[in-house]
């Protein structure tokens, strides 16, 4: 739901990818006593209709990009603005690129429309060890585990990471699931995780229903 | 019939003795080992020492002009393509180290690379950690790559050299960076991303990159190189990086310029892209590229598919590939022999294919598996194809 025309231009910016005017527009609306609610919703129904744009092939990996760092530059305005509880109060993620493998844009892709979405994220970064994801789960209580893949040689890091919840008694209390470019749901099920997403829009879809079961 | 003849037999869509073979890259120490070669530190040793020598660009640059100490660090993968049968030993005009930094290097194209220890069996990968410009400026600071620098075409020439005392069984084909790859990764795919909501400076940009390549292809086409690759990254998995406007504006103008002028000189293109390019495959064709590896086959779109698009563009374009990286880690034998034996059956009558990963030899890819490839090319790959089943 858009409440006003400048709320309208921000979720617009959003779409149309100007990441060049949305910090100064944020901020404006927030000088003229908006409730930084309402922008964070009108930032996320943006990033939904780019997530759209993306599944119908009309945008593409680099717009996708680019619309998360024009929300990125957007919080970083609105954040201060936000009591605690409304940020990320869907819950808590982590998310880590398993070890061996050093890629990124992926799993960034995902924390960004993650972060839209509504949730904590807790970023283990790239080239993740099982202990760290551990020892997260441990302090932070997440219930999904979303791991990215890129390298077929470190498919397997993947399973590692199943065993070593098992041994800490902690699978049944996380649900896990895989992305990556070698990785299907046949391979994420013989890999003993949860779940696979084709990408980070059909990531955050799946993580909903995850978090919800 | 030595390598040269083969490949660019087979790009003339005419039979050879047998189906040429090529890698993009072989990066398993196991394989390696198991036919014979040790696989030395090579670059790995070279830089942890350098790292700590004073005048260190300066060495490194006097050994990359040295054609004799060039050759001696190829020959280790000419060799292995050699006892292998693969038919490409690459040499490299561009992606040369610039700055020397812990456990690598920012190479000429401000990507920030680094070399690590595959924990399995130590094989040493080169792996991509991000961009170095921030921004336009800094992309402007940076020296642009020069198609003179000598060393480009002594490394080519120094693979020349290792294809002559190998009387021809691995032909020298020069690889040099091409256009979207390099630029992003230089960057990194947020920068390259925001870098794209500003017109001029893309352009400039691309041109840049455009204009380098275009020259680099010039000399080493009129050095005798009759083969190029052109090294870069269109697509991934679920697409395309940025859309085919973008590529028409900024790509496909100079690769169609590149092709023109390799042919001009009596030499082919083969162009390495990983991904799915289903939306751009017809530019990719109308540019005039003449070979196409790998034709990747995990994307996640279905009709990326080597044998629909053979039917449709077998006549004008050579497809270099396409064995799943993931079957070779981790398929069934059987799986991975009927798969090769499908691809030689369908795609090499007439010629027009080059047997290839659908990506790369990775350190997860088994010795049995990599066997069962080269079992089924050995004995269903020799001209006239014969495949009955």
């Amino acid at each position: 739901m858009v409440f006003n025309l400048t709320l309208n231009k921000i979720k617009e910016l959003i779409i149309d990818l100007n990441v060049d005017e949305i910090k100064e527009t944020v901020q404006a609306e927030l000088d003229a006593g908006t409730d930084p609610k309402q922008i964070l919703q009108v930032l996320t129904e943006g990033m939904d209709e780019v997530g759209r744009l993306y599944e119908r092939k009309e945008y593409f990996l680099t717009d996708l990009i680019l619309a998360g760092e024009t929300m990125k530059d957007a919080m970083t305005v609105l954040n201060p603005y936000l009591k605690a509880d409304e940020q990320g109060n869907k819950g808590k993620i982590i998310c880590a690129t398993v070890k061996g493998d050093n890629h990124d844009i992926g799993k960034n892709i995902l924390i960004t429309m993650l972060i839209s979405a509504g949730y904590e994220i807790i970023d283990l970064g790239t080239n993740c060890p099982a202990n760290k994801i551990i020892k997260a789960i441990k302090k932070t209580k997440a219930k999904v585990i979303a791991l990215s893949c890129l390298l077929t040689m470190t498919i397997e890091e993947i399973k590692n990471i199943v065993d070593a919840l098992k041994s800490a008694g902690l699978r049944d209390k996380v649900k896990i699931i895989v992305g990556g470019a070698p990785l299907n749901m046949e391979i994420a099920k013989k890999m003993g995780t949860d779940d696979y997403a084709n990408d980070a829009i059909d990531g955050v879809r799946h993580i909903n229903i995850l978090m919800e079961g | 019939m030595d390598a040269p003849t083969r490949v660019l037999m087979a790009i003339n869509h005419e039979e050879p003795d047998r189906v040429p073979a090529f890698e993009s890259a072989f990066t398993n120490n196991t394989i390696m080992r198991h036919y014979g070669i040790k696989p030395s530190a090579g670059l790995f040793a070279g830089l942890k020492i350098l790292r700590f020598i004073p005048f260190r660009h300066s060495i490194m640059r006097s050994a990359l002009k040295n054609r004799k100490l060039v050759a001696k660090g190829l020959k280790e993968i000419f060799e292995f393509s050699r006892r292998v049968k693969l038919d490409i030993g690459i040499s490299v005009a561009s992606l040369f180290p610039r700055k020397i930094i812990k456990n690598g290097f920012i190479d000429e194209y401000g990507r920030i690379m680094k070399l690590e220890k595959y924990s399995g069996d130590g094989t040493i990968i080169l792996g991509y950690y991000g961009g170095f410009f921030k921004d336009f400026d800094d992309y402007e600071s940076w020296e642009q790559l020069d198609p003179n620098d000598e060393i480009r075409i002594i490394n080519f020439l120094a693979g020349q050299d290792l294809e002559n005392e190998m009387k021809h069984e691995v032909f020298n084909v020069p690889a040099v960076g091409a256009l979207m790859e390099c630029t992003w990764e230089g960057f990194g795919l947020e920068n390259f991303s925001r870098l794209l909501a500003h017109r001029k400076q893309i352009k400039k940009v691309f041109d840049d990159r455009g204009e380098f390549t275009l020259e680099m292809v010039k000399i080493l086409a009129e050095n005798g190189a009759r083969l190029i690759i052109l090294w870069d990254d269109y697509g991934f998995k679920n697409g395309l990086f940025m859309s085919p406007k973008n590529y028409r504006q900024y790509v496909f103008p100079w690769i169609k310029r590149i092709c023109e002028a390799a042919h001009k000189n009596d030499s082919k293109i083969l162009l390495h892209s990983d991904g799915d390019l289903m939306q751009i495959f017809e530019d990719i064709v109308s540019s005039g590229v003449d070979a196409l590896n790998p034709i990747e086959p995990t994307t996640a779109n279905p009709d990326y598919n080597i044998f629909k698009l053979h039917e449709k563009y077998g006549d004008k374009l050579t497809f270099v590939g396409n064995i799943s990286p993931v079957m070779l880690s981790q398929g069934k034998i059987s799986e991975i022999e009927e798969y090769s034996k499908k691809l030689i059956k369908v795609l090499a009558p007439g010629g027009g294919y080059i047997f290839s990963s659908g990506h790369s030899i990775n350190p997860a890819v088994t010795i049995d598996r990599w066997e069962a490839v080269m079992r089924i090319r050995e004995k269903y790959g020799n001209y006239p194809i014969k495949i009955d089943e």
